[in-house]
């Protein structure tokens, strides 16, 4: 488990959850995932913007990939763990585990890893889907859009029957960042 | 999904006593929205004071609510802090409601 208190700052290493696939494990990997990430994010804009990024990758899976049901081919072994070659602290486990999320210090912030076995997100990949238009009060649409303003070198791909996105979590939010257009 | 909800004078002021406006919340907040903005009021102030993280789909809830409202009324909303307030404006939402400071400003204004 990830220690508290133990000095100015935890040593690096890596984070590692298994998060099930509903909105309520979703809030409780953030808050998990953002307790052990807040020494590495240097302002409270990087926090914050690193928490709307993580939100909406998740929300995304739950919401998307896995619309149609879970479906693991091989639900004893659903993802390839350890995939950065460190001991995994897995703070939380259960028999629908679905979305595997890996965090790691690089020297700019961040590297995040994010992992599910739901269908392939077509349309919804980091490239696609412009910023809808406020003007027509739309209810959604706006995951991608400020998952691509807050974070950098997002990349997605689809590898056998897994969705795997990678992206960093800038430890410094640059001030005055402007809309997702 | 606590929502307080107060008249003062004609203004019905709906504080969010939660500290997020999620997808796990989403649904909720707006069921309970629905609801109160019966209420026969000129103007309506959602406060978000409290509200530490709101995402998408929070987004998307406090945007269906505007619309049950129009077009009789808008939704007026204060009290964002640095992430919530972002969400708003890197989606250009904030060019769409009215966003006051603080409560208090927001009951100064004419509407």
């Amino acid at each position: 488990m990830q220690a508290e208190g133990q000095g100015a700052r935890a040593p690096p290493d890596v984070l590692c959850l298994r998060i099930a696939a509903n909105p309520h494990s979703v809030r409780d990997g953030l808050r998990q995932a953002m307790l052990w990430a807040a020494p590495y994010l240097h302002s409270e804009e990087a926090r914050g913007a690193a928490e709307i990024v993580l939100a909406e990758v998740l929300n995304n899976i739950v919401e998307h990939a896995y619309s149609g049901g879970i479906s693991l081919g091989n639900a004893e072994s659903p993802f390839p763990l350890p995939l950065l070659g460190a001991p995994a602290v897995q703070m939380q486990s259960g028999a629908d585990e679905a979305v595997c999320l890996i965090l790691s210090p690089s020297a700019t912030g961040l590297i995040c890893l994010v992992e599910d076995r739901g269908a392939r997100m077509h349309g919804m990949g980091p490239n696609a889907s412009a910023a809808p238009d406020p003007a027509d009060l739309p209810e959604g649409g706006y995951g991608w859009p400020l998952i691509r303003a807050l974070c950098q070198d997002l990349d997605y791909e689809r590898v056998g029957a897994l969705n795997r996105l990678r992206f960093t979590l800038p430890a410094r939010q640059s001030e005055g960042c402007d809309a997702i257009v | 999904m606590q929502l307080d909800a107060a008249m003062m004078g004609n203004t019905l002021v709906i504080r969010v006593a939660e500290d997020r406006i999620d997808a796990a919340s989403a649904i909720q907040f707006k069921e309970r929205m629905r609801d109160l903005i019966e209420t026969d009021c000129n103007r309506v102030i959602l406060d978000l004071s409290a509200v530490h993280f709101l995402d998408s789909s929070g987004l998307g809830a406090v945007v269906s609510v505007m619309k049950l409202m129009a077009p009789q009324r808008r939704l007026e909303l204060s009290g964002l802090n640095s992430t919530v307030e972002k969400v708003f404006r890197l989606t250009r939402m904030d060019t769409i409601f009215t966003i006051h400071p603080a409560l208090a400003q927001g009951l100064r204004h004419a509407g």
